[in-house]
């Protein structure tokens, strides 16, 4: 039934018919979700194909239940599991048929850092990856999005201004940057303030070099600042000043993260000269210098040993810096074991690569040395580790196990906590985005939460709720005669990530990843099974040809008469 | 809006500094703080916080941390001269406590209390406008930013550039102290709770200007802070390093000997310069007020630096917080400060000031004071400085002028 019932104030329902539906064709669609998120009616959802997985020795993957199938199949696609709704399947899908321009484009219209996000991301899209959990690896998304981003040039168009409303933003962080972009792409007039020097965050004090270079992230924030987001840097905001703000300002959007480092303030000592917080010491790393005046408190590492206690991403990322800038030997010690640790798997497997000892399951017990100079810590074995869903850690220790190891230095990676100075989130004007609205998240988290804040402030603003304000969407499973069967598929063998050579690595401060060559990233992509397609639902259909005229593949909606 | 303007700034986050922090945002002024140092910092230091700071340190929350975690107690002190004669006398009991823990709680605590806090931020010179103090210039993180302030507290310690910018900075070679400190492990023969110094004898040049040595348990076992102090004059007459001071004391005293017989030095020697002063000087400007070292508010002999700091951030801060509720930091509004603070500061200064010249200095009177303090009926009974007050007072016909607070000592 291709009609749509309208009804305007003082006029009699009437109904709309063009007499046509959209057709789409399966095995072109690409799953891009163009036309998904621009259906004026809600027609079109995502549909996701059956893959088999019934018999063994077909794949590398072990065989599973039939309904075990069916739920995992219609659970998560990369599309849902992406935290800003991008489809990897459409850019992939783009750039394997020769639109790199076009697959890029779907990438930074819905990311405000595409550059940085191609290179540290921490793709949830791959862990759900269909072809990674049901035949052999998952496909290497953000390798592709890295040969994207290092191959294809773009400009961002300038915002558009729709609105008198002003919007103040504090921090110029992944998640302020990203209030700041979706809420002058909506057309308010939005400044962002910095209390650094360097726009950026966490990216420039927290991330290493060698998994970010800061070129990505400079090139990033100057395609913002070029389409009209006003950065100011240097502008630090007291109690005082953010009362100022709210009175001059309609909304504001706190994002200010939480840049100091927690310490571990019950092991007597814990406030030596050599234990530093992870984050004071990636500062150092990152600014390459010593702030302190006096020599003795200095951050050297160069020849000595060291301790990692924490087991996050965080704390990989220090034992590794800590090893690049010369220090013999680093253990990263954590409460949790195996796979409990914090840390992603691939980023514990490049720390051991590179020679980071890890002790896991270990609680600190005790500082050893004398006044002020560190010689080792006491380390207990960790028992009945608990951790519950508000992420509260509970554990026991049995004090029998007791590991001492030797160390000259201390970094203590065991998270961050806010400026307590910011007015709570109340809905109306203040807003809360980031690290500082819910604990540490990773920079994909941080931009999808920058992301809702400014939706959360249009609607406050305005008083509406944008359609594409949510990113998730529901999927469903495509019918029986789109199922995929692996050992039809041509096996295509995955090219792991080009990396440096391990002792390459430890020399200097470059990016550890390399990209994928033209003919990598094209194999790579190859790969991708196209589990989703759009599906459009018949009844709801008003055939208004929107859905065409947007696709970017071109050929894969048709109007049909109905 | 301008970039960084503030009602209150404040150089420097050291006691003085953050306990200036701390009253201003306890009295709901927008107060800045900024220090030079990536924080928690070391500062080179003998470590003694008086009793007297207790209340205001317990006003900050911070007394029980300091106490009951790092802090080791002293009651009494055994003061040794230079023919290796020793008297024990009861103190006012203080605390000794790493600077890199006290100072850090006590920034905390103005943090805390809501003032906004800044490091890596140096300050390089004051915005000057029409003669007036309106900010200041500065590095954050090696690049320029300025702040704007209606007044600046200056409490950035002995070396201040900011001070010599206002023409206030104190350097008299006779009350200039240069002061080294290491840890010391192994140390024998300490009592708990028992402060030592040394009037070291400096037998190479005859009589020498002072130079103290001091050894002050630490809270870890056998572990003690030793100390130097020595003055501008001393360096220059006797022509030695200071090492050599030091040196000389460990080798040819008696308690030298034996106290580091077994000892080994722990980290190396460090220094720092300690002006001082005999009586508060002009310590407000057109739109600044400087506290503590920057003005030279400290002394020595009575470990009279870190009180005087606080003391003097807390008066600032009281009367900029009746200013900011006024909104007039005109000089006269700010001068308030002087008088008050001369009457808290100077009567301890000046008596430092006085037991340094007519005490310490001088090699028989401070054998007659030793004699006197023995003989003296109701020794140990009264403290050090009461001991030395009653000295000056009644041997020596000295007029002290000092108040009734601090003879109950």
């Amino acid at each position: 039934m291709t009609t749509i019932r309208v009804q305007r104030e003082g006029t009699q329902e009437f109904t709309l018919d063009r007499g046509y539906v959209a057709k789409v064709n399966t095995s072109r669609c690409i799953n891009c979700g163009t036309c998904r998120e621009n259906c004026p009616v809600g027609a079109i959802t995502e549909a996701q194909r059956w893959i088999c997985r019934v018999c063994p020795e077909c794949t590398d993957q072990p065989v599973m239940r039939l309904q075990d199938i069916d739920d995992f199949c219609t659970k998560q696609s990369c599309t849902t599991a992406c935290p800003l709704g991008i489809s990897p399947q459409g850019y992939i899908g783009l750039a394997r048929n020769g639109k790199e321009d076009a697959a890029y484009r779907m990438i930074w219209e819905k990311n405000p850092l595409p550059a940085v996000c191609s290179h540290i991301c921490h793709h949830p899209c791959e862990q759900v990856c269909k072809r990674g959990v049901l035949v052999d690896d998952p496909m290497a998304i953000r390798g592709i999005k890295r040969y994207l981003d290092a191959n294809v040039e773009y400009t961002r168009p300038a915002y558009p201004r729709l609105h008198d409303e002003r919007i103040a933003v504090i921090g110029a962080g992944p998640a302020g940057l990203s209030a700041g972009h979706f809420l002058s792409s909506l057309g308010y007039e939005v400044t962002v303030f910095d209390a650094n020097n360097e726009p950026g965050g966490m990216l420039v004090r927290a991330i290493p070099e060698f998994r970010l270079p800061r070129e990505e992230i400079r090139k990033d924030i100057q395609k913002l600042a070029e389409a009209g987001l006003d950065i100011q840097c240097g502008v630090r905001l007291g109690k005082a000043q953010i009362k100022e703000l709210r009175d001059e300002y309609d909304a504001i959007v706190v994002a200010a993260g939480t840049p100091h480092g927690k310490e571990i303030t019950w092991v007597p000592k814990w406030n030596y000269d050599a234990v530093y917080t992870a984050i004071q010491f990636m500062d150092f790393a990152n600014n390459d210098q010593n702030t302190y005046r006096m020599p003795h408190q200095n951050f050297v590492v160069e020849g000595k040993e060291g301790v990692v206690i924490g087991g996050g991403s965080v704390a990989m990322d220090t034992a590794r810096t800590a090893l690049r800038l010369g220090a013999k030997k680093v253990t990263v010690v954590c409460l949790e074991e195996g796979e409990y640790v914090p840390a992603h798997k691939w980023e514990k497997d490049e720390a051991a690569e590179e020679g980071v000892e890890f002790l896991e399951g270990y609680s600190p017990k005790a500082y050893c040395g004398r006044v002020n100079t560190l010689e080792g810590i006491d380390f207990v074995k960790v028992t009945d580790y608990a951790k519950d869903e508000n992420g509260k850690i509970t554990f026991n220790t049995d004090d029998s196990d007791v590991r001492h190891i030797p160390t000259d230095f201390c970094i203590v990676a065991i998270g961050q906590y806010a400026d307590p100075i910011y007015p709570e989130a109340d809905g109306k004007t203040v807003f809360w985005a980031g690290d500082i609205a819910g604990g540490a998240c990773s920079v994909i988290d941080a931009l999808a939460s920058g992301r809702k804040a400014a939706f959360a402030v249009d609607s406050a603003i305005q008083e509406r709720t944008l359609r594409n304000a949510e990113t998730g969407h529901s999927l469903v499973a495509a019918p029986r005669e789109e199922k995929i069967y692996p050992c039809n598929r041509r096996k295509i063998l995955h090219h792991e990530r080009p990396m440096q050579e391990v002792g390459d690595r430890l020399k200097n401060f470059d990016d550890v990843e390399l990209t994928y060559t033209k003919k990598q990233a094209y194999q790579e992509e190859l790969r991708c099974l196209g589990c989703g397609y759009a599906m459009i639902d018949t009844d709801k259909c008003i055939g208004c040809g929107m859905c065409q005229k947007l696709c970017p593949q071109g050929d894969v909606i048709s109007m049909v008469k109905k | 809006m301008t970039k960084l303007k503030r009602t209150a700034l404040v150089i420097g986050a050291g006691p003085g500094g953050s306990t200036a922090a701390f009253y201003l945002a306890h009295a709901g002024v927008d107060v800045l703080f900024v220090d030079k140092e990536t924080w928690p910092r070391d500062k080179i230091c003998g470590g003694v916080y008086l009793s007297s700071l207790y209340p205001m340190l317990k006003d900050m929350g911070c007394f029980d941390a300091m106490y009951s975690q790092q802090a080791c107690n002293i009651t009494t002190m055994r003061l040794i001269n230079r023919k290796e004669d020793y008297i024990v006398l009861d103190v006012d009991p203080f605390m000794i406590a790493p600077r890199r823990f006290t100072d850090d709680q006590i920034r905390r605590a103005a943090i805390r209390e809501g003032a906004d806090f800044m490091e890596n931020y140096e300050a390089t010179s004051l915005i000057m406008r029409k003669g007036v103090v309106k900010g200041v210039h500065g590095l954050y993180h090696n690049e320029p930013m300025d702040i704007e302030a209606d007044v600046t507290i200056i409490a950035n310690g002995a070396h201040s550039e900011l001070t010599r910018q206002l023409g206030a900075f104190m350097d008299d070679p006779d009350m200039t102290m240069y002061c080294f400190r290491a840890y010391v492990d192994g140390v024998e023969g300490l009592e708990p709770g028992q402060a030592e110094e040394y009037y070291v004898p400096m037998g190479l040049n005859g009589w020498s200007p002072i130079c103290t040595t001091w050894l002050n348990p630490h809270y870890e076992g056998k572990q003690a802070v030793l100390g130097l102090t020595i003055t501008e004059k001393a360096l220059r007459e006797t022509g030695l390093s200071s090492m050599e001071f030091y040196e000389y004391w460990k080798n040819n005293t008696k308690f030298g000997q034996e106290r580091l017989k077994n000892a080994t030095l722990i980290d190396k020697f460090r220094g720092w310069r300690l002006p001082g002063s005999r009586k508060l000087a002009q310590s407000v400007y057109p739109g600044a007020i400087l506290i503590g070292d920057a003005i030279a508010a400290a002394e020595t002999a009575f470990e009279y630096g870190i009180p005087s700091a606080m003391v003097g951030g807390q008066i600032a801060a009281g009367v900029i917080a009746e200013c900011a509720a006024k909104n007039d930091f005109s000089f006269e509004a700010l001068n308030k400060y002087q008088p008050l603070a001369e009457e808290q500061l100077n009567p301890g200064l000046e008596f430092n000031g006085m037991f340094r010249d007519e005490l310490l200095n001088k090699e028989e009177v401070m054998d007659d004071f030793f004699d006197w303090v023995k003989k003296h009926e109701g020794y140990p009974h009264l403290s050090f400085s009461g001991m030395a007050m009653e000295y000056m007072s009644t041997v020596l016909g000295l007029k002290i002028g000092i108040t009734e607070n601090l003879r109950s000592q």
